[in-house]
């Protein structure tokens, strides 16, 4: 078995702003900035990242929905740039997506049956009868009944509308599935029907899965690896366990620090991080995480830390865990 | 110990819709003390910002109608005001901070001006005085450099910028009662760690008092004092929030819990609460929770009474879990 | 229950049963016509001018002894023609720009919508008028005139209408999926742009029919002796003073008719909105 099912290497994409004065101040959103990382096949890939840190970005670019700006991806071993149309149809028969909100994911004047049998007739799979029968099954697989197939989206609550869309990308029997904050949209109770739906899904058929997701809790329940997004930039990547023991990036934990604990009477030693996000648009020099850091030093200003494994399958970008390739000061 | 500075009992408010009418606060009582955090918590749909704007009579009309209950202001039932001395309470007395900022902010007018809006509703003050106390109220809650941004539009602020507006705003006119709807829930959790850091602070330094109404228990562990747990309109479990955190007795609080992942934990199998929220055209009989219960039984198709469980904690429950 | 609303909130709605109720009522006349003139609307009987409304004549006769309302009757099947043809002249091309303008983008978008802008600043009347005297002037140009004129609407209202489905997850999500462009375009994005089509298309057969009526005003549209409503407008202009009657009844029918359509086509809009949303 393929020790990584899918690779990254020093994927970039960049957006031209729209200015609306002379061309030659021509800007760009850097939205991914150099990521480079691999997932293992049957793990869950954890993505955690605050608002416009590129996550969503990041997980189209490793589904090449969007093609990078410079970098390269592969699935198994083939490189996803070199796919033509045919190649690329038939990749996503490997991998599909699960999206933030059931709401927009599902098309109101489309039966759900037939939105679960659409990618089998987009690759002309089975018969209409055989197609029928996948639908049921995938309902069922899903907690829904086969009876429902006539009905429309608007018919069914948010939870079900999320079990539907996985009926969906599970229709093509992927190996691998990228959720895009699957769950933030569900209210707790449902969420939690959700998530271990996903997780019986796993075990059953299987899959490997990208996980982005800006709530913690949840990733850490799910997820076996996790790594940070902070401005298009990786920060750090680590075994779930020793993330959420002993973060080693700043930015990690004042991530961790911050999100509420369902526990009133626990220690108040949050570290409340000041500032703003910066805009993609022009990120800060060097470390961009540097001006809200409260423990930069003189040369994060100044030279962009590498992304770097210092110990075995953990990976930082920061100078406070190793030193940087030219001693400046 | 002082009275309450905000007493809601039995309040109900009734919607028309096209399907018939609905109740989405059925009978509901809360009480809120000077200087402390009521923090009102449940899922989508189970009414709890509808009391919210019941309190201010925000609702929609003709839709939404108070039809039962009294809230007593300082002792004063607002229920019953007419609009006029209404108007005089809004944003003066009584405040309101909601989940969106960007649409609850004009975005054709600056920040500051709208904060002089405000104040000059409520205050005696020219337009000076006025903009001096917005850009005070703009750097007492934390915005750098308020000189400057009292003139930005909100589109030139970020969303956790845009929320301290909002607070600003909302605090202008020294409220007693501030009423914050979701006021994190749209923001990162860097900023809401921020926001709300911010809320308890003030709170503190101001001696408001605050209904905080979200569906995230780590907010509410973060920042109030007493708890009350919604489902279907109706108030089902209500505590100090320690108590509810550490011996929750309502089998839907309970269910709550057991839904969260828990930080640090080993990695439990989640156990969620079955089935949906049925909806509120179609509410069974007695208890509205029954179908979802693992502890329910015919017993349950009575209105359940209020059951005492400790001190200051009440479940609306025939079998409150031990 | 269908994705498009009940059948029940459209008889709920008075403006849209108000349409109905005339635009039906107008149908019947138009397809039951042969057998409801009275007269033959064509044959003239000088004998007969301009004779006020009477028991034989119940709205009166025209210069040549025409009877008017067998004229207005054989000219409701014009009208409504008019109306339906002129339509889908405008609907079809209109719709396909707005949906290559706004699903491509870019090129394709600025290259579409401008040319879409410039037939747009002439004055639908002018276009219509330039394009009937460049074709002779008769009704099925008029038609083709006047259904060229709107398209820039529909291509509008397509265009905008993409531009918001392309951010619906549900459209993307095709794509992901390996679908093409085409199966996305027919399949998901068109069918969710019908409902401002439909209320438009409906609208423009009362601007259609308007549009005809002021070129056969003009003497550019049907030509003499068709019993088109515009034209028969026209012809009474010239008696107004003496015998009002001759261009009362055919501006009445227009009137009739757009007034028609108008309050369905409000109606339908009520109707196709709130309805999904509050589903």
């Amino acid at each position: 078995m393929n020790p990584t099912i899918l690779r990254a290497q020093d994927l970039v994409k960049h957006y031209p702003v729209k200015t609306t004065g002379s061309a030659r101040h021509r800007q760009v959103v850097k939205a991914v900035d150099g990521v480079s990382l691999a997932v293992k096949p049957g793990e869950v890939f954890g993505l955690v990242g605050e608002s416009g840190c590129g996550k969503s970005t990041l997980g189209r670019l490793l589904l090449y929905i969007e093609k990078p700006t410079a970098g390269r991806v592969f699935f198994e071993d083939d490189d996803l740039g070199n796919f033509d149309r045919r190649l690329l149809k038939r990749f996503r028969r490997e991998a599909q997506i699960i999206y933030q909100d059931p709401y927009s994911a599902l098309n109101p004047r489309q039966p759900v049956g037939s939105i679960i049998e659409e990618p089998l007739v987009i690759h002309a799979i089975g018969t209409a009868a055989e197609r029928r029968k996948r639908v049921a099954e995938l309902l069922q697989v899903v907690g829904l009944r086969p009876d429902q197939a006539a009905r429309y989206p608007h018919e069914f609550s948010g939870g079900q509308r999320q079990r539907i869309v996985i009926a969906r990308a599970l229709a093509l029997n992927p190996r691998l599935i990228l959720a895009d904050e699957p769950v933030s949209a569900l209210d707790v109770s449902i969420q939690a029907q959700v998530i271990n739906l996903l997780e019986e899904l796993k075990d059953r058929f299987g899959l490997t899965y990208i996980f982005i997701s800006h709530d913690l809790s949840v990733v850490e329940h799910i997820c076996d690896r996790v790594a940070v997004m902070y401005l298009g930039r990786l920060v750090e990547l680590a075994d779930r366990h020793f993330f959420y023991q002993k973060p080693l990036h700043p930015y990690a934990k004042a991530l961790l620090s911050a999100a509420p604990v369902t526990d009133p009477h626990a220690g108040r030693n949050r570290q409340i991080l000041g500032g703003d996000v910066p805009s993609p648009i022009n990120p800060p020099p060097g470390c961009t995480f540097h001006p809200r850091c409260p423990r930069r030093m003189p040369v994060c200003s100044k030279e962009r830390p590498r992304f770097q494994e210092v110990e075995p399958d953990r990976w930082v970008a920061c100078y406070l865990y190793f030193k940087p390739t030219a001693w400046c000061e | 110990m002082s009275a309450p500075i905000l007493d809601i009992s039995e309040l109900t408010t009734c919607f028309a819709t096209r399907r018939g009418p609905v109740t989405a606060v059925d009978r509901v009582s809360l009480t809120v003390n000077p200087a402390e955090t009521l923090g009102l918590v449940g899922e989508s749909g189970c009414g709890k910002s509808v009391t919210a704007l019941s309190v201010l009579r925000l609702l929609p009309k003709p839709a939404g109608r108070i039809t039962g209950g009294q809230i007593l202001f300082k002792g004063r039932d607002i229920v019953s005001l007419p609009e006029a001395k209404m108007r005089r309470i809004r944003g003066n007395d009584i405040s309101m901070i909601f989940q969106e900022p960007m649409t609850s902010l004009n975005p054709v007018y600056s920040v500051g001006f709208q904060i002089v809006e405000a104040i000059r509703r409520h205050r005696r003050m020219n337009r000076h005085a006025a903009r001096q106390e917005a850009v005070r109220m703009l750097s007492l809650v934390g915005i750098p450099d308020p000189e400057a941004r009292v003139d930005d539009y909100p589109h030139q602020l970020s969303g956790g910028m845009r929320q301290r507006v909002m607070i600003a705003m909302a605090l202008s006119c020294h409220p007693q009662v501030m009423i914050a709807d979701e006021p994190t829930t749209a923001l990162d959790v860097t900023i809401q760690a921020q926001i709300l850091d911010l809320m308890n602070r003030l709170k503190a330094e101001i001696g408001m008092a605050m209904m905080l109404i979200t569906h995230d228990l780590g907010v509410v562990a973060e920042t109030c004092q007493r708890v009350a747990v919604m489902y279907t309109g109706r108030i089902v479990e209500e505590a100090d929030v320690g108590e509810l955190f550490h011996k929750p007795a309502h089998p839907y609080t309970v269910g709550l819990f057991y839904s969260l992942p828990k930080r640090g934990g080993q990695r439990e199998k989640l156990k969620p609460i079955p089935g949906t929220v049925p909806s509120l055209l179609r509410l069974p009989p007695g208890c509205s929770f029954q179908d979802r219960c693992f502890r329910s039984d015919d017993q349950c198709r009575q209105d359940p009474p209020w059951a005492k469980i400790g001190l200051g904690h009440w479940a609306r429950c025939w079998h409150p879990v031990e | 229950m269908s994705s498009w609303g009940t059948f029940g909130d459209l008889f709920r709605n008075w403006s849209a049963v108000a349409g109905m109720a005339i635009i039906v009522l107008i149908l019947v006349v138009a397809l039951a016509g042969p057998f409801l003139e009275p007269y033959d609307p064509l044959l003239p009987a000088p004998l007969k001018r301009l004779q006020g409304p009477s028991t034989d004549h119940p709205f009166g006769t025209d210069s040549l002894g025409r009877d008017i309302l067998s004229r207005v009757i054989s000219g409701a099947r014009i009208s409504i023609l008019i109306g339906l043809i002129s339509v889908a002249i405008s609907l079809l091309p209109g719709t396909l720009l707005g949906l290559l303008a706004g699903y491509f983008g870019r090129w394709t978008d600025s290259a579409i919508m401008r040319s879409m802008d410039m037939l747009m600043a002439f004055p639908a009347i002018l276009l219509a008028i330039f394009i009937t005297a460049i074709l002779e002037p008769n009704l099925t140009n008029t038609m083709i005139a006047v259904g060229f004129v709107y398209i820039p609407h529909y291509a509008r209202i397509v265009r905008s209408s993409v531009l918001s489905l392309k951010q619906q997850l549900f459209v993307q999500a095709v794509g992901h999926l390996g679908g093409s462009h085409a199966r996305i375009l027919l399949r998901h994005v068109l069918p969710n742009c019908l409902p401002p089509i439909i209320v438009y298309a409906t609208l423009g057969m009362g601007m259609a029919v308007l549009q005809a009526a002021a070129l056969g005003f003009l003497g550019l549209g049907a030509q003499p002796p068709t019993p088109e409503w515009g034209a028969m407008l026209s012809e009474g202009r010239q008696y107004i003073q003496i015998a009002p009657h001759v261009a009362a009844f055919p501006g009445a029918a227009i009137l009739l008719l757009v007034l028609g359509f108008n309050l369905f086509g409000d109606g339908l809009r009520d109707v196709l909105d709130p309805s999904l949303r509050s589903q």
